[in-house]
């Protein structure tokens, strides 16, 4: 019996190894190394730390690899190009696990370590809760979550910064098309967790405002495999155009479950959490003719050089696709986040938390990939709804509509 | 009616998903007095596997079939290297192990496949069925069909095979069944490979209509426990047909109720099976294993 | 472990020296801080009231989180709505998570062995639907916050070390109470039950309320530990009260041994350590490590653990003070053999 087990034990070590390997191997496959252009001026002395707090794991995992990916990128970049006030600049990464605990903790931990300021956490319910640690750190903090009360009221926020949209942008934004079309009255499918929470707030808003007429809305799980039914009850209210607010699997699914079930004939909209190639890849063919409300990353090859954008983004999205193989529509928050940081650092002329915050909410314009930002000490989000664009998706690619 | 019977059919095609996994928890239960909590990371094994197979190049029939054997091999492991040493243990015990190892088998799938959810095509394209003005998805059909032979194969595992008969054996009365020469710990093993092998022919006829992504054991596991439950715990068809009503009661609660708590339809009706009719729905209608 | 009365009061004066030592520990280590400290004291309370309910009842749950989140939310919505006084809202909480647990042990304490282990996870599960579903009371999945700090008269914890020394206190506070209610009348009546239900019942014990009531008792631990954790991080979501923190809770008891009152706070500090350490010394050889590798470590902890030590670490500690006892007082050493039987038979 002993050396059954023993046996057993052994091919399980043997097979323990192989999978390793082959993870290892997968690993390697996926990042190429680019070939270092020759370094402007190898920065010296000790390295600026900065702390990036991500999702790596559980629930916002999708959002938290994108981020992570830009985080890596832009430290590269930023090293290569001779660091920031000519010192290195080293990224503290660290996993949270989607956890809100573990995201108030990790915040502490950064802090300890000697971080000049943070990136994440990426989500809301992480953000809110690391939130008391976040204020008593006093250090600049940007978060990638998706909730207004991030940054709002801003008195009580003093050093916190916020990359994405508001929920509410995004609609506004997806209003104005909606107008052009005509549409008034919609029919809304949400993810049942915070993101898709802080759409259906928004859209409420909207309605509130007289804006549009929401004649049905449904929430679906976020591991839900099958959302027929919820469009079914949406399409029964007639809906002049269906709006769906879900990162993937969700958002990917329910454009399928309506195209090759429903085969319904409206215009759907998604927002910037539907996830870019992720959504191409799992919706297929049916993913054909579906709108999507974004800032401009996704269509970065098609920005005309006249757009305020134009080399920043050709920079990021030369970048981000060379070494990934594609777009992500999260990427560009950290891309920013960390850009923001690095210019005000370079503005203050040190890396005081205090002088960062100052030169952060005095820097007047400051062009990102997600849109042109103009923070002020009233407002630490500083981007306008005008920076998204619509897009849709023929034969396969992302198209600008406009 | 048309918007009832599109509840309905999208109902059958989950529930039938639901029902494949709890058949693994019936078999696994009624041969070792185990409920095992890695029931649903089996299938997530699978899925995964079947995806990268496809993705490398295989043609879909190896690769399937590869991606099933896998899920199996995990059901094997299981046996092997958790539950056959600790036999001997409680079955609080037990019941923590097999959390251990569904917990395991999580971070393993994190650790090769990554977060992203993945994805292949139906297994034959082309439009929906319409049946009377409800959608019905080719892979949906698939998914019913393999279902119908699962239950077909395992009526004729159980029925005229001697390792099938010996399960049953095994699952009446343990001691009774030692005392005919048949080992306990060797049904175990065959009942955790059946169990995993299952649930894995579940997890590559559901990729098509979903995507496989890591942490997708959990909740697929929970439902399949529904399943077996609301099936009486003690049949293999039972949990088939457990699985098939909760799945519409899910799409009608969707349909009819409230989309927001369509999660806590699933575990209302556990809780309530468990509490008020723990011996199942189905069973005064004993069908036992066949 | 076999001390006296006052043994166990100088051991526990000992204990709570060694909880102040930890504080230039955690400071010391590379990958710990004060907040680790907190974070470790409050799921060893959460936690110990599953060991109460697995080693000394023989029930598992494995939907304890929602007793946290009980607390958890009866602190957050009566002190940052209600603006009721810390420990009144704490009290409301541990009454609401006691009568909820008498009355689902009333109801489940009917069922055996793995259905009473599924009905208590459907009981997690539906909590966490409950919590995410109704927006108006809890905020649903975006949460509610605005709690304060929690203060007692002048004493206000708001730093992690003044949280993580007021958590110890309460964590001596349980274990006193845990071990006082083993030696008591009711609690002999309890390992009797955990030990032989039928054997119990014979001896004229009431099985069905010795159960409920020490279901009630590890909701209150649970319940008080939530409130705490309220209080600390000032903002709650259903995500810390679902089924993966019950899993966790889990964990912890059975790591750090569910016939010891010593077992929480081990286990507690066992899963802390892995996690730190992982997320450490895991990127060091492999580049991009996430948190997977710690998901890995956690689930093999967890079964090897179980396979070896059936007693968690704190029955693996006991036998080597045990043993060391038996060697100082140079005994003839007894087979192994016959110290596993004796540690079966406990």
């Amino acid at each position: 019996m002993k050396r059954k087990l023993r046996f057993w034990y052994a091919t399980a070590l043997l097979m323990a190894s192989l999978l390793f390997l082959a993870a290892c191997a997968g690993g390697e496959e996926e990042a190429p190394r680019m070939p270092t252009p020759t370094a402007a001026r190898q920065p010296t002395g000790e390295p600026i730390k900065i702390g990036v707090n991500i999702e790596q794991s559980g629930a916002a995992s999708v959002q938290g690899e994108a981020y992570v990916r830009a985080a890596t990128l832009w430290q590269e970049k930023v090293n290569r190009e001779g660091g920031i006030l000519g010192r290195p600049v080293e990224l503290v990464i660290v996993d949270n696990k989607s956890d809100p605990t573990e995201a108030a903790v990790l915040t502490r931990r950064l802090v300890q370590q000697g971080v000049v300021a943070i990136v994440g956490p990426g989500t809301s319910p992480t953000t809110l809760a690391a939130m008391n640690a976040i204020l008593e750190s006093k250090i600049p903090v940007f978060s990638m979550g998706s909730a207004d009360s991030i940054v709002v009221p801003v008195e009580q926020r003093p050093n916190v910064f916020k990359t994405p949209f508001h929920a509410s942008q995004n609609v506004e934004a997806i209003l104005v098309d909606m107008k052009r079309r005509g549409i008034q009255r919609i029919g809304l499918l949400t993810v049942n967790n915070p993101y898709g929470e802080s759409g259906l707030a928004a859209w409420r808003a909207a309605e509130q405002r007289g804006e549009v007429q929401i004649v049905a809305a449904e929430k679906f799980e976020a591991n839900a495999t099958d959302v027929t039914p919820q469009l079914t009850r949406i399409m029964s209210a007639n809906p002049q155009a269906v709006v769906v607010w879900a990162i993937p699997p969700g958002a990917p699914l329910a454009r399928r479950n309506a195209v090759e079930n429903l085969r319904i004939n409206v215009p759907m909209y998604h927002d910037a959490g539907a996830g870019a190639e992720l959504f191409l890849r799992l919706a297929g063919q049916s993913a054909e003719g579906a709108f999507m409300i974004h800032p401009k990353t996704l269509v970065w090859d098609q920005i005309p050089p006249t757009d305020r954008q134009y080399q920043v983004l050709q920079e990021f999205g030369r970048l981000y696709t060379q070494r990934y193989g594609e777009m992500s529509g999260f990427a560009s928050y950290v891309w920013d986040a960390l850009g923001l940081l690095k210019a005000a650092i370079e503005k203050a002329g040190s890396t005081d938390p205090q002088a960062i915050i100052r030169s952060l909410v005095m820097m007047g314009e400051y062009v990102g990939a997600t849109g042109v930002v103009r923070m002020d000490p009233r407002d630490h989000l500083g981007l306008s709804a005008s920076d998204l664009v619509l897009v849709t998706i023929k034969n396969g690619k992302w198209q600008l509509v406009r | 009616m048309s918007e009832f019977l599109q509840f309905v059919a999208s109902g059958i095609g989950q529930g039938a998903i639901y029902g494949l996994v709890g058949v693994g928890f019936v078999i696994i239960y009624n041969v070792t007095g185990i409920i095992n909590f890695a029931q649903g990371h089996y299938l997530m094994l699978s899925a995964l596997t079947a995806v990268s197979l496809r993705e490398a190049g295989l043609p879909a029939v190896p690769a399937l079939l590869v991606a099933i054997v896998a899920g199996a091999l995990a059901g094997v492991v299981t046996d092997r290297l958790v539950i056959n040493p600790a036999r001997r243990h409680s079955p609080l015990m037990l019941i923590i192990l097999t959390v251990g190892v569904a917990i395991a088998l999580e971070g393993l799938a994190l650790l090769i496949w990554g977060v992203n959810p993945r994805r292949y095509g139906p297994f034959t394209a082309g439009p929906p069925l319409e049946v009377a003005g409800a959608a019905i998805s080719r892979q949906t059909l698939w998914v019913l069909g393999v279902t119908l032979a699962m239950a077909l194969a395992l009526w004729w595992f159980f029925q005229r095979t001697l390792v099938g008969k010996a399960m049953q054996a095994c699952a009446m009365n343990r001691d009774a069944a030692r005392l005919q020469a048949i080992n306990p710990a060797q049904m175990s093993l065959y009942a955790f490979t059946m169990a995993a092998a299952v649930a894995g022919v579940a997890g590559v006829v559901l990729v098509p209509i979903t995507s496989a992504y890591y942490d997708m054991g959990v909740p697929f596991g929970l439902k399949g426990f529904t399943a077996a439950v609301i099936g009486g715990l003690v049949s293999p068809f039972g949990a088939l047909a457990g699985g098939l009503s909760l799945g519409v009661a899910e799409a009608v609660g969707v349909g009819y109720v409230s989309s927001a708590m369509a999660e806590g339809v699933a575990f209302t009706v556990l809780a309530l099976m468990l509490v008020l009719r723990p011996e199942g729905l189905l069973a005064r209608v004993r069908m036992r294993w066949a | 472990m076999g001390l006296n009365r006052w043994g166990f009061l100088a051991f526990l004066v000992g204990i709570f020296g060694l909880g102040v030592l930890l504080i230039p520990v955690a400071d010391a280590l590379p990958f710990l801080t004060r907040a680790n400290l907190v974070v470790f004291a409050l799921h060893a309370i959460a936690a110990m009231g599953l060991t109460l309910v697995m080693g000394f009842a023989g029930q598992v749950s494995l939907g304890h989180a929602a007793f946290y989140g009980v607390g958890a939310y009866a602190t957050a919505l009566l002190t940052a709505k209600l603006e009721w006084h810390p420990l009144l809202a704490m009290a409301t909480g541990a009454v609401m998570a006691a009568i909820l647990a008498a009355l689902l042990g009333r109801v489940v304490f009917r069922l055996r062995g793995h259905f009473l282990a599924m009905a208590t996870l459907a009981f997690g599960l539906v909590f966490y639907v409950v919590m995410r579903g109704w927006d108006s009371l809890t905020g649903g999945n975006q949460g509610t916050g605005g709690i304060p700090a929690f203060a007692l008269g002048g004493l206000r914890l708001d730093s992690d070390t003044s949280m993580y020394l007021f958590l110890w206190g309460v964590l001596m506070v349980g274990i006193v109470a845990a071990r006082n209610l083993i030696k008591s009348r009711p609690g002999r009546a309890l390992v009797a039950v955990g030990a032989s239900e039928v054997a119990a019942a014979s001896v004229g014990i009431d099985v069905a309320r010795a159960k409920m009531s020490v279901f009630a008792l590890g909701a209150i631990y649970a319940s008080v530990a939530g409130s705490l954790y309220a209080h600390y991080v000032t903002y709650v979501s259903p995500d810390s009260f679902g089924l993966l923190p019950s899993l966790r809770f889990l964990v912890i008891s059975t790591v750090g041994g569910i016939d010891s009152v010593w077992g929480a706070p081990l286990g507690s500090a066992v899963v802390v350590l892995l996690t730190e350490g992982t997320r450490e010394v895991v990127p060091k050889f492999v580049s991009g490590a996430t948190g997977s590798y710690e998901i890995v470590a956690y689930g093999l902890a967890l079964v090897l653990v179980l396979l070896f030590l059936p007693r968690g670490l704190a029955g693996g500690l006991a036998l080597v003070v045990q043993r060391a006892n038996e060697w100082l007082r140079g005994r003839e050493r007894p087979t192994p053999a016959a110290v596993l039987e004796e540690v079966e038979l406990r």
